[in-house]
């Protein structure tokens, strides 16, 4: 991952690694925390229903065409 | 998505190449957490590898747990019909899964009308029960102003300064300088620093 710290710095160096080990470890726990408790079956078929064709079949919730449209309304600051 | 690679679609499909085959020395690649996706993965199995990771990116830009799986499932959604012409997966789904989080997020906060269901089943079969590690980390992210958080998630799943700038139209400069500010306030929230909040 890049840091952005000052280098020459013992203390940010050992913060940065700190922080960055702290982010991974989380991430990884979450994320097989996740992986425990998704039914990814379950949403392949929804997924797969909800395409033409498909015996009952609907349109997903929100059906972006590109992921570029404009600006996020979440990242505004 | 067009079919065409620019240099920059040909790195990338470079670097999925050598981190998928394992890791690499090869000069000007560098293998990240979470960023090479298998060129040849089908649909099914990418969900399948993938989807933890993307409700886990959208609980990162301060979802609850439902939101984010929800967001999740319609980014693949939106996915599915289009698979064959998405040339980085994993940049395209968390575009579409934030602005799929945000989108639901705004209309919670303006309901126009009243929606009686969600849009999709629950896909948890079991609680998700995090551990206390993770937890701090959402809550302190839950903290950060929301582009620091936002370009913070993104980091933390492995892209660069550059990649980050590139997929939310942003300039590299910023996105550092969001990075640095992102990273100092975390420090403090989780304990790490006393220094003031930017």
């Amino acid at each position: 991952m890049t840091t952005c710290h000052q280098a020459g710095s013992p203390a940010a160096d050992d913060d940065d690694l700190g922080l960055d080990l702290l982010l991974l470890t989380a991430q990884a726990s979450g994320e097989m925390a996740l992986r425990d408790a998704l039914d990814t079956e379950s949403g392949l078929a929804a997924i797969r229903a909800t395409q033409p064709g498909a015996s009952g079949s609907r349109a997903p919730p929100d059906q972006p065409a590109s992921p570029h449209d404009p600006e996020s309304p979440c990242s505004s600051d | 998505m067009g079919a065409t690679l620019t240099n920059a679609g040909r790195h990338e499909a470079e670097v999925a190449r050598v981190c998928s085959a394992g890791g690499s020395a090869t000069p000007g690649i560098t293998c990240l957490p979470g960023k090479a996706v298998d060129p040849g993965l089908d649909f099914a199995a990418c969900y399948r590898q993938h989807l933890p990771g993307l409700v886990w990116f959208v609980m990162s830009l301060g979802a609850s747990a439902d939101e984010a799986q929800d967001a999740a499932q319609s980014a693949f959604a939106a996915a599915f019909p289009v698979w064959d012409t998405i040339r980085h997966p994993q940049a395209w789904l968390r575009r579409v899964a934030e602005r799929v989080h945000c989108r639901s997020r705004s209309s919670r906060e303006f309901p126009v009308e009243i929606t009686s269901d969600r849009p999709w089943p629950p896909l948890v079969s079991s609680s998700v029960e995090l551990r206390d590690e993770a937890a701090e980390v959402l809550a302190a992210l839950a903290a950060l102003p929301a582009r620091q958080r936002q370009i913070m998630a993104w980091h933390v799943d492995g892209f660069s300064p550059a990649e980050i700038a590139r997929e939310l139209n942003m300039e590299q400069a910023a996105v550092r300088q969001n990075l640095a500010k992102a990273r100092k306030n975390l420090k403090r929230l989780l304990g790490f620093t006393s220094e003031r909040p930017l």
